[in-house]
Order: structure tokens, then C-alpha cells, then sequence
């Protein structure tokens, strides 16, 4: 026979024991001692009584069937209510197969005939393990929720730190190198203009190519870092996302707005850009599209942004893969506003990337009240995050 | 004589634009301001009436931007012609910058010479457009970039409509569509909203009388 963790523990058990019978009790305490089980066995028979000491810390319940004025399922009844991990054991005289049934099926670990404890014992102590096993399941899930959790929050946070930086970098290159280049190119062709050699102007011609091409790059990287073009509002640096792209790739390019104006919060603008930018290189790279459509709308609450090519599309085992690698960035920088990230594709069909941001925090909620789909989900379709 | 203010926050920079339009014989700087308090101080002092004939004004300063000043000048009815300068090139802002008002917009990291030939353009009266900013002006007139979509459907709101007609499961449209059940919740409460409706029987019924399912 199997040591249990119990007793390999060697701890004493505190054992609750619901029991108006005195004699009873002395029996199922010589039983469980012979059995070479240590334990505290307290006996109360009054419901009042047992509902207080469930506030108390128990290793297991045994419990009788009939009592005063009550039964051993309301006891168990009481302790399911109250969600404790509570091994119970029902050990009685003749009760009926169907009460017995009825008792295992409510949550009950066992249970027993008075005139056969010689399985007590070791049903306690298995009880009382399989209670341990799954008390530690569930702190391990917890865990690995809060774990997760944790990641999320992190990957939330670098994202912002990232941008917050790209953008103090921008604005240091615009205000110390862009500047410093600027000033330097006037200063170049005012020699220009000023030199008589033939061999000086060579020469700043030369030097003026150099630092215009460095002026293009710091203009180029400024742009990279942070666009500029996003200040004017989200609404114009699409406009102008789109027609470059399209001036840029050929593919023909049309951006949809609801509105000429919206009022977003902080965050969300620059997502959105960052969120469209990506999926715009994808569209030049990989999709072999003729026609691009981008969709920016905002109602209900609500802002979505709907990047939609008409090229060759995602077969079915590559779109997981795009879910789990090429997706997650824009899904943790979706997140850092609250908002989330769809890829849907069909292969030949084209692909469709959609942002969907809520700008209220009660905007999801009012949705899900609107909710009337089917009356067989009885969760809310929020249920999973 | 043209007469010039020059406004930037970056006095190198303003230094550069000075020798660059001291050296053409018919343009004089007669002001510099590094921000916008200082601007409103020079154009006080040399008087309200024509205090000069171009302001070369840098649209990325700190406090007020260019763009912002531009506003002011031109609530106030200011008669001054502004030549708008930037380190960032002209598609992003040159639109913007001649819709507030301004007469031109170049780009201060590129040739010198373009500089002087803007203000003397401006002086004259005439907007300094360059063809590439003519090319985007044409293009903004045909395109049909700003579509006033509000009150119709757009083609994702117009697919959700229809399978929900059709009996379809938020589930099941989440499967087709390939999207989460949070996104088609979302395109349901547009729908519900544009066609003032309340619930998937309303939507089913206007389906119907619109032909949009059969019924």
C-alpha cells in the first residue's frame, strides 16, 4: 500500500466531525487511531454550530447523515457555498442508494457505512491528498495567470518606453543635428558665392553634396523615428501615408474616413499610424496586391482601422503563424491602448488587417449588454481575455 | 527693396538665412525673432502698418507653432505674406501650411538659392509653389480621400448585417470573418447604431425589406 503524503508528512489532522451521536463518535475516533491516523476529531451537532466552525481551518469534515434538525447534505451544501477545498466525507447508517448518489454527486469525497469503517482511513487520508493535489493545481494556474498578466504588462510598457524615446531622439536630431547640418549648408554656399578659385568652389561643391545627402538622412531617420506628419492629427498623416505609398509602390491606395476630426487619446494616434505603416510594408512585400484599402472609422465608441489588400492572401497554416510571430507586436502595441488586432485572410482573396481600439472604458461593456446573439452562450463572449 | 523678418528658434539657422538673403542685392533683413513673443515685440516696433514685405517663419518652434502663428496673423486680418520654412521635407506640410495661409513653404535643408528666389516671389504677391506641391495640390482635388461614410455602411458593417440576417451565431461569423467575436460585436453595435435599430430581430427584418437576404 501507497504511503500517503499525509502521512508521510506525519501531521496531525484536525477533523471536523458532525455527529449528534457521542458513542459514534468515540467509535470513528478509535477506528481512525487503530488506523494509526493522527488526528484531532471535534465533534458538534448543532447547525449553527458547524456553519461557524467552517470559518475555521479544517484537513476534512466527516459528517453524519441525519441530525437534528438538519442532514449531512446541508452541511456539504454549506460548504460548496462557501468554495472550500474541503475534503467531506458522509459516514451513516442506511440511507438509500439515491441519497448516496446524490451526496457524491453534490461534491462529497466518500462515503461510508457505520457498520464498515474499515475503509475510513484510508479514504480520509486519499481525501485528503487529493485535496492537497488540487489545491496546488490551482495556485500553479494562478500563477501562470499572473505571470502572463505580468508579460503583457511589461511588453506594454517597453512598447510605450520605446516610443517616448524615438521620440526625444527625433526631436534631438531635429533641434541639434538637423539644425547644425541646416546652418552648415548656408555657411557652405555663402563660400560658394564668396570663393574665386576654381579649386575652392570645386571644393564646397563637393562638400555641399555631403552634407546634403547627411541632411536627407537626418531627415530620414527623424521620420522613422517619429513622423512628423502626426501632429497634424491621425487623419492627415494617413492621407499622407497613403499617397506616398502609392506615389512609392505603384499599388493603388485609397484611405476612407469617417471623419475629417477626431479627437483621440493620447497613445492611440501613434498606434494606429505605427499599425497601418507595418501593414502597408507587409501589403508592398509579401502580397502581391494590385489595390490597397484603408478604412479609419470611429462610432459607437469605438475606433477601427481596416487595412485590406486584394492580393494573394495567407493560407491557413502561415495565417497561424503571422498570429503568433508577425501579429504580436502590433497586438502588445494594440493593448497598450486598450485595443486589440485581427488578421483575416483567405487565401486568393486577399488579406484583411483590422485595429480595433475602444476610446471609452465603458465602450466594450455597452457591447456586450447589446449582445442577443444566442440564447445557449451563457457566458459573455467577453469571457476569455 | 524687399523688406524681410525673419522668425526661427535656431539662431545658427537664422544667421544662415540672413547671409543667404543679405547676398542677394534686393532683399534686406530688417528683423529676427527667435519665438513668437519676440516676433509680436519686432512687428510692434517697426509699426503695424506694412512692417515688412515677407516673414520667413520656421513651423516647427517650440510654444507656438508655425502653423499656430499663421492662425493668429491671419484672424487678426495681418496683410502679412508669409514664407514658411521647415526642416521637414514639403509633403508633409506644405499643404497644410498654404490651406492656413501661407504663400509658400520650403524646405531650409535644400538649395540656398530656392530661398531667395521664394521670397522674391512672394514679395511679388504670387504664391511660391514648386511643381511637386503643385502635383499634390492636383492630386487632393480628385482624390476621394475624405468619403463622408457616416451614415452608410461600410462593407464590413454591410457583411455583418447579412449573416447576422441569416441566422448566423456571433461564433460562427467570428470563425468565417476570421475575426474575434469582440470585433464582429463591434461592427454589430455600428450597424444597430446607423440604422437606428436595437436588436439582430430589427436588423433581420430591415435585411429583409432591403433584399439584402432572402427572406
Amino acid at each position: 500500500m501507497t504511503i500517503s503524503g499525509v502521512e508521510q508528512a506525519g501531521r496531525v489532522l484536525r477533523v471536523l466531525h458532525v455527529e449528534d451521536s457521542d458513542l459514534d463518535h468515540q467509535l470513528i475516533l478509535a477506528q481512525l487511531t487503530r488506523a494509526g491516523v493522527r488526528v484531532e476529531l471535534h465533534r458538534l451537532d448543532a447547525l449553527p454550530a458547524v456553519l461557524a466552525a467552517l470559518d475555521r481551518p479544517w484537513d476534512a469534515i466527516i459528517s453524519d447523515y441525519n441530525l437534528p434538525g438538519f442532514t449531512g447534505l446541508q452541511v456539504l451544501e454549506a460548504v460548496k457555498d462557501r468554495q472550500l477545498l474541503m475534503p467531506f466525507l458522509l459516514v451513516s447508517g442506511e440511507i438509500g442508494e439515491d441519497a448516496a448518489v446524490a451526496a457524491m454527486r453534490n461534491g462529497a469525497s466518500d462515503y461510508l457505512l457505520k457498520n464498515n469503517l474499515n475503509r475510513l482511513a484510508p479514504a480520509l487520508l486519499h481525501a485528503i491528498d487529493a485535496a492537497d493535489s488540487e489545491r496546488a493545481r490551482r495556485a500553479a494556474d494562478d500563477e501562470l495567470v499572473r505571470s502572463k498578466q505580468r508579460l503583457h504588462q511589461l511588453a506594454g510598457h517597453l512598447q510605450t518606453s520605446v516610443e517616448l524615446e524615438r521620440a526625444a531622439i527625433a526631436r534631438e536630431i531635429h533641434d541639434d543635428v538637423g539644425g547644425s547640418l541646416t546652418a552648415l549648408k548656408f555657411d557652405l554656399a555663402w563660400i560658394d558665392r564668396h570663393a574665386r578659385e576654381p579649386e575652392v568652389r570645386a571644393r564646397v561643391a563637393a562638400a555641399l553634396e555631403t552634407v546634403s545627402s547627411a541632411i536627407d538622412a537626418s531627415q530620414r531617420i527623424m521620420h522613422n523615428l517619429r513622423p512628423a506628419i502626426l501632429e497634424q492629427g491621425l487623419v492627415a498623416a494617413l492621407q499622407w501615408m497613403t499617397a506616398r505609398f502609392e506615389r512609392r509602390t505603384g499599388i493603388e491606395a485609397a484611405l476612407r474616413v469617417g471623419e475629417e476630426r477626431l479627437a483621440l487619446p493620447s497613445g492611440v494616434p501613434l498606434v494606429a499610424y505605427r499599425t497601418a505603416q507595418e501593414a502597408l510594408t507587409n501589403v508592398s512585400k509579401h502580397s502581391g496586391a494590385k489595390r490597397v484599402d484603408i478604412e479609419l472609422s470611429l462610432d459607437s465608441g469605438v475606433l477601427t482601422l481596416e487595412i485590406h489588400d486584394n492580393g494573394k492572401g495567407i493560407a491557413a497554416e502561415d495565417l497561424a503563424k503571422e498570429r503568433s510571430f508577425g501579429i504580436r507586436g502590433l497586438h502588445e502595441r494594440a493593448a497598450t491602448v486598450g485595443g486589440w488586432v485581427d488578421l483575416s485572410s483567405t487565401p486568393g482573396q486577399g488579406t484583411s488587417l483590422i485595429l480595433t481600439v475602444p476610446l471609452a472604458p465603458d465602450a466594450i461593456d455597452a457591447l456586450d449588454d447589446a449582445t442577443d446573439f444566442d440564447k445557449d452562450i451563457g457566458h459573455s463572449i467577453w469571457g476569455r481575455a | 527693396m524687399i523688406k524681410v523678418i525673419l522668425c526661427d528658434d535656431h539662431g545658427l539657422i537664422r544667421r544662415g538665412i540672413r547671409d543667404t538673403l543679405a547676398d542677394a542685392d534686393d532683399i534686406e533683413v530688417v528683423g529676427e525673432a527667435g519665438d513668437y513673443t519676440e516676433l509680436r515685440g519686432l512687428l510692434h516696433k517697426l509699426g503695424k502698418d506694412n512692417p515688412c514685405d515677407v516673414l520667413v517663419l520656421d513651423i516647427n518652434m517650440p510654444g507656438r507653432s508655425g502653423l499656430d502663428v499663421l492662425h493668429v496673423l491671419k484672424d487678426e486680418g495681418s496683410a502679412l505674406r508669409t514664407l514658411i520654412v521647415s526642416m521637414y521635407p514639403e509633403d508633409q506640410y506644405a499643404i497644410r501650411a498654404l490651406k492656413a495661409g501661407a504663400y509658400g513653404y520650403v524646405n531650409k535643408g535644400g538649395d540656398p538659392a530656392t530661398l531667395v528666389h521664394a521670397v522674391r516671389t512672394v514679395a511679388q504677391g504670387r504664391k511660391y509653389v514648386t511643381p511637386e506641391i503643385a502635383q499634390m495640390l492636383v492630386e487632393s482635388l480628385t482624390a476621394p480621400v475624405t468619403e463622408q461614410a457616416h451614415q452608410k455602411l461600410s462593407d464590413r458593417e454591410l457583411q455583418t448585417l447579412v449573416m447576422i440576417a441569416s441566422g448566423k451565431r456571433l461564433s460562427d461569423i467570428a470563425e468565417e470573418l476570421m475575426l474575434s467575436p469582440k470585433t464582429v460585436s463591434v461592427y454589430r453595435a455600428r450597424v444597430l447604431e446607423k440604422l437606428g435599430l436595437t436588436n439582430n430581430s430589427e436588423l433581420t427584418v430591415y435585411a429583409i425589406r432591403n433584399d439584402l437576404v432572402a427572406s
